[in-house]
C-alpha cells in the first residue's frame, strides 16, 4: 500500500505544472475562445438557420399581403396568418388587380401572392411578387412563404371537407415504426430517429473528448521525452505519476472546456430565448423524437455519462501515453497518435453502425460488454432502456478492469519507455518489454 | 553519512551491460565513474537513483537503501534538456516543488543562483525605456524567456542550477562539463568547489581526465561493464610509480636517453618527455648527464596522469581484446 502511496508521489504536482502550461498555450487559449465563440453564437446561429430568428415581440415589414385565389379552394391566408403575432401589423387583401398590375397599384412595403394552379406540372403553385425597389423584404417573403404554404394546404384538407383535428393530424404528417413482438410488450420505445440521434451525439462527444486527450497526450509525452529533461524528472517523481499527472492535468482541462462549451450554449440558449423565437431549435429536436423526457435527464444519469466518458478517457489516455512514450522524437507524435485514434474511430465506428442497424439482444450485450465498444454504447442503451443498471455496471467493472491492466503495463514498462531511445515502439514490442520483469523501474 | 554501492549488476537477456560494480563513499567528496563510451556509467548511475531496476546489488546511505524520495539528490543527466517552450522561470519553479522546495524559497534560491550562473537576464524580465521612457509612459517589460531562446550553454546553466535548486546532500553529476566553452567551465568548477567545501557527497562521471583529476579523490575506471581500475586516485598513481619524465637540456641528449635505455615520447627542441621504468632509471640518465657536464635546466619525474592511466587501462584493454 505504501508503495502504491510512494507511487503516486508528485501527481499533484505534475498535474499542477502540465495543467498550467496548457491554461497558458497561446493555442489552446485561442482554441478555447474560437469554441466558446462558436457555442455562443451556436444558438441564435441554429434559429436563424433553420428559418426561425423572430424576435419576440418584433412584426413584420411587409404592410400588405395582396392575394388571389386561383384554385378553388377559398384559400384565406389572414385566417393562417391571425394566428401569428408576427403579422399583427400586416394587412391581408384580397386582390382586385392582376400581377401584372401591381407594381403600379401596389403598396409601399406590399407584396402579391397569387394561389394558382400549377397547369405544367400538376397541383397548385404559390407564386410571391415583391415591388422592384424592395429588395429588404426577401428575408420575410422567405418566413411569408411558409404561412402562405400552410393556408393552402388549410383551404386544400378543408375542401375535402376534414375537420380541424383531423387537419392538424394530416399537418403533421407522418412516422413509420416497425415494432416486433417483444418490444411492443415491452412498452412504448424510441423511435429510430431518436436512437440514433442519440447514439450518433454520444459518440461524437466521446470522440472529440478522447481524441482531444490522445493529442494533448502523446504531444506532453513526446515532448517531454525528445527534450531529454525525463531522467531528471525522474528522480523526483515516479513514472507512474508522471503520467498520471499529464493524464489528469489534460482531463480536467478538457472536461473543463466541456462543461465551459455547454455552459456557454446554455447561456446562448437563454439570452436568446429573451429576443428570439428559439421554439424552432426545440421543434426540430422534437420532430426526431428527441426529448427530455425520452432521456430521462436527472442527476444520475449525468453522473452515468460521466463515469462512463472517464473510463473512456482513462483508457485511451494510457494508450496514447504508453505509444507516446514509446517514441524518441517530435517527429513520432503523428505516430504515436495513429494507434491511439484508430482504435477511437473503430469504437465509434461499431457504436453508430450499431445505433443505425440496430441489432438482436445478444448484438446489443456485446457492445455495451465490450472494452472500448461500451465507451460509446453502454450509456446510451442504458438510457434508452436497451440494457439494464446491472449490465451497465458490468461494463464498467469491465472497462475499469481493462483501465487497470493498462495501469499495471505502464508503471511496468513506462520508465524503460522514457530511457528507451531508438525508432517507434509497437505495442507488441511493449507488451513483450512488459513480460521482461526487469525491463521496469524499481518500485519506490 | 556515508555511501557504500555494492556487486551492482544488470544484464539485458545474454548482454552484461554493468558486472558487479562496488565503491563507497564514506566520507563527503568526490567519487568518479570513468570509462569509453558504453563502459557502464550511466547505467550504474541509473541503478543507483532506482530509474532501472538491479539485477543484483544495492546502495545503501547512511545503511538504509537508496530512496531518492528520503535522500535529498540533485542529479545533472547526460541526455539533458528543457521543456523549448515554457519559460524558464516556471520550469526550475517545477522543478523545486517536486523536490520539494517551497514556492517563497524556490524563488530565492533561484534568484541567488542566477546571479552566481550569470543568468540574471534570462530568468527575470527587463524594461526598456529606462526612466526617460517612464516619464513619458512608454515602459515596455520584455517578455519571459522560453528555453528556446538561449544558447546551449546557457540552457546548460539553467539545468544545472535544476539539479541543485533543493540543496542536495548527494549531488550525481553525469558529464557536467560537456560542451561548456572556458569560462562557463571555470564557472561550473568554481560551484563544484563551493559544494566540496559544503561537505557534499558528489559522484561525477566525465570524459575530461584533467577535470577530474582536480576534484576527485577517489575513482573507478569501467571498461566493457566491468570495473578495471578502482580506489584512490593518489593510491592509483602512485602503483604506476614516477615513470614521466620532463627533461630540458641547452644541447641535443638524445643519444643518452638511448643509452640510459628509457623510451623517447616527444622532443621539442631540447625539451623531451620521456618514459622511464622506473627511478633508478631517470637518476641514472640524470647521472651521466652531470657527468658529461651537460647543462639541464628542468628535469621533472613525476606519476602519469590520469589521462595516462586512463589510456593505458582501457587501451590494454582493447588491445587484449582484439
Amino acid at each position: 500500500m505504501r508503495q502504491n502511496k510512494e507511487g503516486l508521489r508528485g501527481t499533484g504536482k505534475v498535474f499542477s505544472f502540465t495543467f498550467a502550461q496548457l491554461a497558458k498555450n497561446k493555442g489552446n487559449l485561442v482554441t478555447a475562445i474560437i469554441l466558446l465563440v462558436l457555442s455562443i453564437i451556436s444558438v441564435p446561429a441554429g434559429v436563424l438557420l433553420s428559418g426561425g430568428g423572430v424576435s419576440r415581440g418584433e412584426t413584420s415589414k411587409i404592410s400588405t399581403v395582396y392575394y388571389r385565389d386561383e384554385t378553388g379552394y377559398g384559400v384565406d391566408p389572414a385566417e393562417t396568418a391571425g394566428n401569428d403575432a408576427y403579422y399583427t401589423g400586416t394587412a391581408f387583401q384580397e386582390a382586385d388587380f392582376s400581377p401584372e398590375e401591381f407594381a403600379d397599384k401596389g403598396e409601399p412595403a406590399s407584396v402579391y401572392v397569387l394561389f394558382s394552379v400549377d397547369a405544367l406540372n400538376g397541383g397548385n403553385a404559390i407564386t410571391v411578387y415583391r415591388l422592384p425597389d424592395e429588395l429588404s423584404l426577401d428575408s420575410e417573403i422567405s418566413y411569408l412563404q411558409d404561412a402562405m404554404e400552410e393556408a393552402l394546404d388549410a383551404a386544400r384538407l378543408n375542401a375535402l371537407q376534414v375537420t380541424e383535428e383531423q387537419r392538424d393530424m394530416l399537418l403533421k404528417g407522418t412516422s413509420i415504426q416497425v415494432v416486433d413482438q417483444e418490444e411492443y410488450e415491452a412498452g412504448e420505445q424510441a423511435s429510430w430517429e431518436a436512437r440514433y440521434g442519440i447514439q450518433l451525439v454520444y459518440a461524437v462527444l466521446v470522440l472529440i473528448v478522447s481524441t482531444f486527450a490522445v493529442t494533448f497526450i502523446v504531444r506532453a509525452v513526446v515532448e517531454e521525452k525528445a527534450s531529454k529533461l525525463v531522467e531528471m524528472l525522474l528522480v523526483s517523481v515516479s513514472p507512474l505519476a508522471l503520467i498520471l499527472g499529464k493524464i489528469l492535468a489534460a482531463m480536467a482541462y478538457i472536461f473543463g472546456l466541456v462543461i465551459l462549451l455547454a455552459a456557454g450554449m446554455g447561456l446562448s440558449y437563454a439570452v436568446s430565448g429573451r429576443f428570439l423565437d428559439v421554439s424552432a431549435f426545440t421543434d426540430s429536436l422534437a420532430a426526431s423524437g428527441i426529448s427530455l423526457e425520452l432521456l430521462h435527464i436527472s442527476p444520475a444519469v449525468l453522473v452515468i455519462v460521466l463515469i462512463s466518458m472517464l473510463l473512456g478517457y482513462m483508457t485511451f489516455s494510457i494508450v496514447a501515453g504508453l505509444s507516446g512514450a514509446g517514441c524518441s522524437s517530435t517527429e513520432d507524435i503523428g505516430g504515436a497518435s495513429t494507434a491511439a485514434t484508430l482504435l477511437i474511430l473503430a469504437g465509434y465506428m461499431v457504436s453508430i453502425m450499431i445505433g443505425s442497424l440496430g441489432g438482436s439482444d445478444q448484438v446489443l450485450l456485446f457492445s455495451c460488454l465490450c472494452p472500448i465498444l461500451s465507451i460509446f454504447c453502454a450509456p446510451v442503451q442504458y438510457m434508452l432502456g436497451g440494457i439494464g443498471l446491472p449490465v451497465l455496471l458490468l461494463s464498467w467493472v469491465i472497462q475499469a478492469a481493462v483501465v487497470a491492466a493498462l495501469a499495471v503495463l505502464c508503471a511496468r514498462v513506462y520508465s524503460a519507455l522514457l530511457i528507451y531511445r531508438g525508432s517507434r515502439l509497437t505495442f507488441g514490442k511493449i507488451l513483450a518489454m512488459a513480460k521482461t520483469t526487469d525491463s521496469g523501474k524499481e518500485g519506490r | 553519512m556515508s555511501l557504500i554501492v555494492s556487486n551492482l549488476s544488470k544484464s539485458y537477456g545474454n548482454k552484461t551491460v554493468l558486472n558487479h560494480l562496488s565503491f563507497e563513499m564514506p566520507k563527503p567528496g568526490v567519487y568518479a565513474l570513468l570509462g569509453t563510451n558504453g563502459a557502464g556509467k550511466t547505467t550504474a548511475i541509473r541503478m543507483m537513483l532506482g530509474m532501472l531496476a538491479k539485477d543484483s546489488g544495492e546502495v545503501l546511505w547512511n545503511g538504509k537503501p537508496l530512496d531518492v524520495s528520503v535522500c535529498n539528490v540533485g542529479y545533472l543527466a547526460e541526455e539533458r534538456g528543457l521543456y523549448p517552450k515554457y519559460t524558464l522561470m516556471d520550469q526550475l519553479l517545477y522543478f523545486a516543488a517536486l523536490r520539494g522546495v517551497p514556492k517563497g524559497e524556490a524563488k530565492k534560491r533561484i534568484r541567488g543562483w542566477a546571479e552566481r550562473l550569470q543568468v540574471e537576464e534570462y530568468l527575470y524580465p527587463q524594461t526598456t525605456g529606462g526612466q526617460e521612457g517612464a516619464k513619458k509612459g512608454r515602459v515596455k517589460r520584455q517578455k519571459p524567456k522560453n528555453a528556446d531562446q538561449l544558447s546551449k550553454g546557457n540552457q546548460q546553466k539553467i539545468q544545472f542550477m535544476a539539479a541543485l535548486i533543493s540543496d542536495p546532500e548527494l549531488i550525481i553529476l553525469d558529464e557536467p562539463m560537456s560542451g561548456l566553452d572556458p569560462v562557463n567551465t571555470d564557472l561550473f568548477k568554481n560551484v563544484i568547489r563551493e559544494e566540496i567545501a559544503k561537505g557534499k557527497y558528489l559522484i561525477m562521471s566525465s570524459h575530461q581526465m584533467a577535470t577530474v583529476e582536480e576534484f576527485c579523490t577517489d575513482i573507478t575506471i569501467l571498461h566493457r561493464s566491468e570495473a578495471l581500475v578502482q580506489g584512490n586516485l593518489n593510491d592509483i598513481k602512485k602503483s604506476y610509480g614516477r615513470v614521466n619524465l620532463r627533461l630540458k637540456t641547452e644541447e641535443d641528449v638524445t643519444s643518452y636517453i638511448q643509452e640510459a635505455g628509457a623510451r623517447l615520447l616527444t622532443q621539442k627542441e631540447f625539451e623531451y618527455q620521456i618514459k622511464v621504468e622506473g627511478e633508478d632509471q631517470a637518476n641514472r640518465l640524470l647521472a651521466r648527464l652531470i657527468q658529461d657536464q651537460i647543462r639541464v635546466i628542468a628535469f621533472d619525474l613525476r606519476e602519469p596522469s590520469l589521462h595516462e592511466i586512463f589510456v593505458a587501462t582501457v587501451g590494454g584493454e582493447e588491445h587484449e581484446a582484439e
